[in-house]
């Protein structure tokens, strides 16, 4: 508890400013007071809870599984091969300079409207932390680990297993973290591709409708999902590098 | 050393302030002349924003003391909310939106003129899809830009025909209004406009049904209107009378020298976002003109207009509360 | 009795990007249960030999005889004991320990047995699943000889081991592995900068002195055992204790 009271000083204050600041602006409108937006949060409590949170989860989730299993893959055959290192590296990081409005036709083309639009969507922005942090993870290896694994006889296959793998676990738990943040945002602009409920695609409705209020309340839960996760990924994290010595 | 050193920089500082401040002035006095006044386009120009710039190139809002800069918005909704935050002097928008605005959420705005006096908005789908009316939705997809508005319009429309909306899916399909259609992702969309895609299918090839809302059940509306903040209201009415005249005089000008405006219009497109198509835009502002014109004035309104929209939106539960109408607009284009 | 447990038979090598070569037709011989060893100035080559007699590094000229045998590939040949203890982080001690026997396909519980015991040997039981990072230096060093006994030869290879301690546990260390040695009858190659450590510790010295090494002066330690620390304090062993570092100074380029 001690150590989260910093924390929740701090966004008290925060809140109370801008509950304060909001009102003195008076556009309820455009800016909503965090007290109106916890209102609208009780009032649409049934439909954001039960219908567009799982309908952004299922593609968060999905989303962030694909990510992991390509992401890792990618990180895993570039570094057994530099020549696929270099052809893809670069091609790896063009992928994230596509603004999701251009891309996005392209992926209605081949998706319709379908749940996998919204998850090529997600999948596009959150496999790129995930591809570099495993991949430096792998490159991480220590030279001489490897040097004296070798003299006691290991395979290739051993030197994979009990020493890259190992090695590059930290980064990859690094990458993740920052990935399970992005799958979320991910999933909301994914569903600005003919969704039909969805925390993103219900936010941007009540854009249209002035309600700033509703507009901001799909975000709260979203956060909170974002937090959620991240707090899941530090705990296997924790559980998996307990031989770790922080500061 | 130090001590010399911060003096002398609080010193060019407050130089520097000075001489802002003494710019600014000058500034200020040169264009005493001329007001300052923004407007705000519902989207990026088109047709239907010639007679606009029809009177600022004519120097018609010069002749009224006005300096106006037109803006663009970056969100859909920001012509709206900066109008109600004061933040730009008028923003163009659509009567039913405005009407939900203030009655839902209290946006403290008002309709000064209508520019465009009945619906551009139609049902479109491709003509060898077999729809030919409301009813013939049934069992298909139609796609829409994801607004409660244009789920209220299609089903009204086709309880009217005596369908069951029920049976009609619909799809978000954000700005894709055409290329959905084309590429047979959706069997007809709506929100489409009669001067804009349906004129772009036509050119690329298609033959279209285009069925109008206000045919089956839906009560005609403004497709465009002029707003401004109820505060911008209070202080500067003259200033927005000042503009309504100059604008009137613009519209004018278009509806006698058409070709000359349209080109007008065409000088000030914004390329990058929203390029015209000379022949496409001619098809619309043909369009656009009858829909403009007023007996009573240009941009006049009548209360009956918004009453009727009023009535119609809070039936189908897109507004909670009936608003006071009087307090929705200020009639400055009905002409003495 | 005393047969060669390791032979270099006119080795040559050069590095594959290096002109100049580093041993030229060299010749040595261990013989079993020796305590060999092997000191030089920096860059001498003295790592480089442990390169080839691990297999890291294949010799372009000559043979390389381990047991009798004269081997190409030699990887998991030999135990070699590295200068840092690189032990894997991740690993508790029992699994570090016990990673040679795994890389020999050994059951998981045969190997944890085996470990176990020798744990308990060598002074570190209760420690079992403790992480490298909760143990000090020399516990950490004996964790590594450990695991090198693991590899289950009878040649080893120790790089320098003691080098990073301090030196009150060096000469602590020194003891205790002279004790393992004699209990367990390695052939043991013990690379060092210390001349005390050298002549403390084995039966002969190898000097690397010119590059590149064709040949190596071989120093006999007139000592008999057990030894004591006293024991340098002898007027010939303080002569050859000068003799050697005479040696390793010349041979000192800059």
């Amino acid at each position: 508890m001690k150590k989260y009271g910093a924390s929740v000083i701090l966004v008290v204050i925060l809140l109370a400013a801008w509950e304060i600041g909001a009102r003195i602006v008076n556009y309820p409108f455009i800016l909503p007071t965090p007290s109106g937006i916890l209102t609208k949060l009780w009032e649409l409590r049934m439909d954001l809870l039960f219908k567009h949170l799982p309908a952004t989860l299922s593609i968060v989730v999905i989303g962030l599984v694909i990510s992991v299993v390509l992401g890792v893959l990618l990180a895993v055959w570039m570094n057994w091969s530099p020549l696929i290192e270099r052809a893809f590296y670069p091609l790896i990081i063009a992928s994230q300079m596509i603004p999701t409005i251009a891309i996005a036709p392209v992926f209605v083309l081949w998706f319709g409207y379908s749940i996998w639009s919204k998850v090529i969507v997600t999948v596009l922005i959150t496999f790129f932390p995930i591809t570099v942090s495993t991949f430096d993870g792998l490159r991480s290896t220590n030279k001489e680990l490897k040097e004296l694994m070798l003299t006691m006889g290991a395979t290739k296959k051993d030197i994979f297993f009990k020493l890259n793998i190992p090695s590059a676990l930290p980064h990859f738990y690094s990458g993740l973290k920052v990935a399970v943040t992005f799958s979320i945002i991910g999933a909301a602009i994914g569903e600005w591709l003919g969704a039909q409920a969805g925390l993103g695609y219900f936010s941007r409705r009540m854009m249209t409708q002035f309600d700033a209020a509703g507009v901001f309340a799909p975000i709260v839960i979203l956060s909170a999902l974002g937090i959620l996760f991240f707090i899941i990924v530090v705990g296997f994290e924790k559980r998996s590098l307990k031989w770790r010595k922080t500061e | 050393m130090k001590k010399w050193f911060v003096i002398g920089l609080s010193l060019l500082l407050v130089l520097m302030l000075a001489a802002c401040g003494q710019n600014k002035e000058n500034k200020a006095g040169d264009s005493k002349k001329l007001k300052d006044v923004t407007i705000m386009l519902d989207w990026y120009p088109n047709a239907v924003h010639s007679f606009i710039y029809a009177a600022q190139e004519k120097g018609y809002f010069k002749k009224e003391g006005l300096n106006v800069k037109v803006q663009f918005p970056a969100n859909p909704t920001d012509s709206l909310n900066l109008a109600a935050a004061g933040k730009v002097t008028l923003g163009l928008y659509y009567q039913p939106d405005v009407a939900m605005a203030r009655a839902n959420e209290d946006v403290p705005v008002k309709s000064v003129g209508a520019i465009v006096r009945s619906p551009l908005n139609r049902v479109v789908a491709l003509k060898d899809s077999g729809i030919k009316r409301p009813k013939d939705l049934e069992g298909k997809v139609v796609g829409y830009s994801g607004t409660p508005l244009s789920e209220s319009v299609l089903k009204k429309m086709v309880k009217s025909d005596g369908g069951d909306p029920n049976k009609v899916k619909l799809v978000d399909v954000g700005f894709e209004l055409n290329s959905s259609l084309i590429s047979k992702k959706v069997d007809a969309v709506i929100g489409a406009y009669i001067n804009h895609e349906v004129p772009l299918l036509h050119k690329k090839g298609y033959k279209t049904v285009d069925i109008d809302p206000s045919d089956y059940g839906v009560p005609s509306y403004y497709e465009l209107v002029a707003v401004t903040g109820d505060q911008t209201w209070a202080k500067d009415s003259d200033t927005i009378k000042a503009f309504w005249r100059a604008a009137t005089k613009g519209y004018e000008y278009t509806e006698k020298h058409p070709k000359e405006s349209l080109q007008i219009l065409l000088d000030n497109q914004d390329k990058s976002n929203f390029p015209l198509e000379k022949d496409v835009e001619t098809k619309s502002l043909n369009i656009l003109l009858p829909k403009m014109k007023s007996e009573q004035g240009f941009g006049s309104q009548t209360k009956e207009s918004w009453q009727s929209n009023v009535d119609w939106l809070k039936e189908s539960g897109l507004i909670k509360k009936k608003p006071n109408v009087d307090e929705m607009f200020e009639n400055i284009g009905e002409s003495k | 009795m005393n047969k060669s447990v390791l032979s270099f038979q006119n080795v040559s090598f050069t590095y594959k990007n290096g002109d100049q070569a580093i041993l030229k037709s060299l010749n040595l011989d261990v013989k079993d249960g020796e305590f060999v060893s092997i000191v030089g100035a920096s860059g001498s080559g003295k790592s480089t030999l442990f390169r080839l007699i691990t297999g890291l590094e294949q010799q372009s000229e000559g043979d390389i005889v381990i047991n009798g045998q004269s081997y190409e590939k030699r990887l998991g040949k030999v135990g070699y004991m590295p200068q840092q203890d690189l032990l894997l982080p991740w690993r508790t001690i029992l699994d570090n320990a016990a990673l040679p026997l795994e890389l020999h396909n050994v059951s998981k519980a045969s190997a944890h047995r085996q470990v176990s015991q020798l744990l308990e040997e060598f002074g570190l039981k209760g420690y079992e699943n403790r992480f490298p990072s909760d143990l000090s230096g020399g516990m950490k060093q004996r964790v590594s000889f450990l695991r090198t006994v693991l590899s289950g030869s009878n040649v080893l290879l120790l790089d320098e081991p003691f080098s990073a301690l301090d030196a009150i546990t060096r000469l602590s260390m020194q003891e205790w592995l002279l004790e393992q040695w004699q209990k367990r009858k390695h052939s043991i190659l013990f690379i060092t900068h210390d001349v005390n450590e050298a002549l403390f510790l084995s039966d002969r010295i190898f000097i690397f002195s010119d590059k590149p090494v064709s040949h190596l002066e071989e120093i006999q330690v007139p000592l008999s055992r057990p030894r004591t620390q006293k024991d340098l304090n002898q007027q010939r062993v303080l002569d050859l204790k000068d003799y050697l570092i005479e040696q390793l100074r010349s041979k000192v380029n800059t």
